[in-house]
């Protein structure tokens, strides 16, 4: 989505237009998801946050502004409300269980096999390395905005991705 | 070789991305249903708050309706209180004076006998005969028949009730006209006697013996009026066409 197509949405949003935030929501829910879950690392309550997220920016879409970028805006908002869940949970962010690695079965298709592994390669990243990789491929920023947004060095932040590409290679080496 | 591994590497690192994003897009789940269902339950909560604040506002509007409606009748009560308080303070402007003009009229009483006793006293000395003839009772009425020492008598009575009636005149701003005579108390009530003029010794009222006057009963005034005792008495006009009298007492 384009800046101006998000400000048409956002102005739209902002007289009560709902299609307009089903727009917004087609175009970055993965992002947020991705985003969220990186903070809580918990499924049901990403799930919680991400929803939230979408109704606050039905309401706050008048106080947006263009020209810093909405992705980032967007990005920044959801974050924060995954970190206000945690501080009023009261509880640290622990990793959610790991699945167990499910045993090959022959008649799984390659397909199947394929996205299993690759999900267990996802679920034995650092959570550095997810967030850093959730916010390059999903959210497409630079590793200059990775830096900008997650306050790291930018030379950090591509040691990170990269070690989270390396670590999903050798899970499709498995294969 | 390098040339050939790096583009195997970047292209291997796409389809690792683009794998990746297939996977998070089966894992992202769908939350349409439940963002829609969370913006109609605060339409919903909107709408039951503005309906409450509608209800408390029509409620306020009511209550001010209300207080808006009283309030006529808290400016009744306090003209009422006002017009109480007027009435009070009128009455008491009224009465005060009676009051303070019965207290000099006892005064006057007090000291027409004090003046009377000596007199009398000084009478019986001079000449008895005399004396015992008016010794049944003084007619203040009739006082020029008598003799001189009665004259003087009447005359000091006659001087300390003018005196008396021309204080109590002084307070309420009458010209002092006393008149001595007596009077036959027809009827009476609380505030007033009905009476008849027996015998008038001044006629600055235009009174004569056989005229019906209202006078305005004062303390004390109705008791030494009980029945139809002939009376000795001061008049003073009032200016609601009453009169106001000091008893003098009639001598036994």
């Amino acid at each position: 989505m384009t800046e101006e197509e998000f400000q048409a949405c956002m102005t739209a949003m902002t007289g009560g237009d709902r299609q307009a935030l089903k727009a917004v929501y087609h175009a970055y829910l993965k992002l947020i998801f991705a985003v969220v879950y990186d903070t809580v690392r918990q499924r049901e309550e990403a799930e919680d946050i991400t929803s939230e997220f979408f109704i606050k920016l039905f309401h706050i879409a008048g106080t947006y502004r263009a020209g810093n970028g909405h992705k980032k805006w967007l990005v920044t908002i959801a974050k924060n409300m995954a970190i206000d869940r945690i501080r009023k949970t009261g509880r640290e962010t622990p990793a959610e269980v790991l699945p167990e690695p499910e045993q090959e079965q022959p008649e799984f298709t390659e397909q199947i096999v394929n996205r299993v592994t690759l999900k267990q390669a996802v679920a034995g990243l650092k959570p550095d390395e997810r967030e850093i990789l959730d916010l390059k491929a999903v959210g497409q920023f630079t590793f200059a905005e990775i830096a900008q947004m997650t306050g790291r060095p930018m030379g950090t932040v591509t040691w990170l991705y990269n070690s989270a590409i390396q670590k999903l290679r050798r899970c499709r080496q498995w294969i | 070789m390098d040339l050939d591994n790096n583009k195997k590497e970047t292209q291997t690192e796409k389809e690792l991305v683009e794998a990746y994003l297939n996977q998070l897009a089966l894992d992202t789940p769908d939350l349409w249903d439940r963002i829609e269902a969370g913006l109609d339950a605060e339409e919903y909560q909107n709408a039951d708050q503005a309906a409450d604040q509608n209800a408390v506002m029509n409620a306020k509007e009511t209550v001010q309706e209300i207080k808006a409606g009283k309030k006529p009748k808290r400016m009744a009560g306090w003209i009422a209180a006002a017009v109480s308080l007027a009435a009070v303070l009128l009455a008491a402007i009224l009465v005060v004076p009676f009051l303070s003009h019965s207290g000099r009229m006892d005064k006057t009483e007090d000291s027409g006998r004090n003046e009377v006793m000596p007199d009398e006293e000084l009478v019986q000395s001079q000449d008895s005969a005399k004396n015992e003839s008016n010794s049944d009772g003084v007619d203040f009425g009739n006082a020029e028949s008598n003799g001189e020492e009665i004259e003087n008598s009447d005359g000091l009575e006659h001087d300390s009730l003018t005196e008396a009636a021309e204080e109590n005149a002084s307070v309420n701003g009458i010209q002092p006209e006393g008149i001595v005579c007596t009077l036959e108390i027809l009827s009476r009530t609380e505030e007033n006697c009905h009476c008849r003029i027996i015998s008038i010794e001044e006629n600055s009222f235009a009174l004569s013996a056989g005229t019906e006057i209202e006078i305005i009963c004062m303390d004390g005034t109705v008791e030494a009026a009980q029945g139809s005792v002939l009376t000795a008495l001061l008049i003073e006009k009032q200016e609601n066409g009453k009169y106001l009298v000091a008893i003098q007492r009639p001598e036994e």
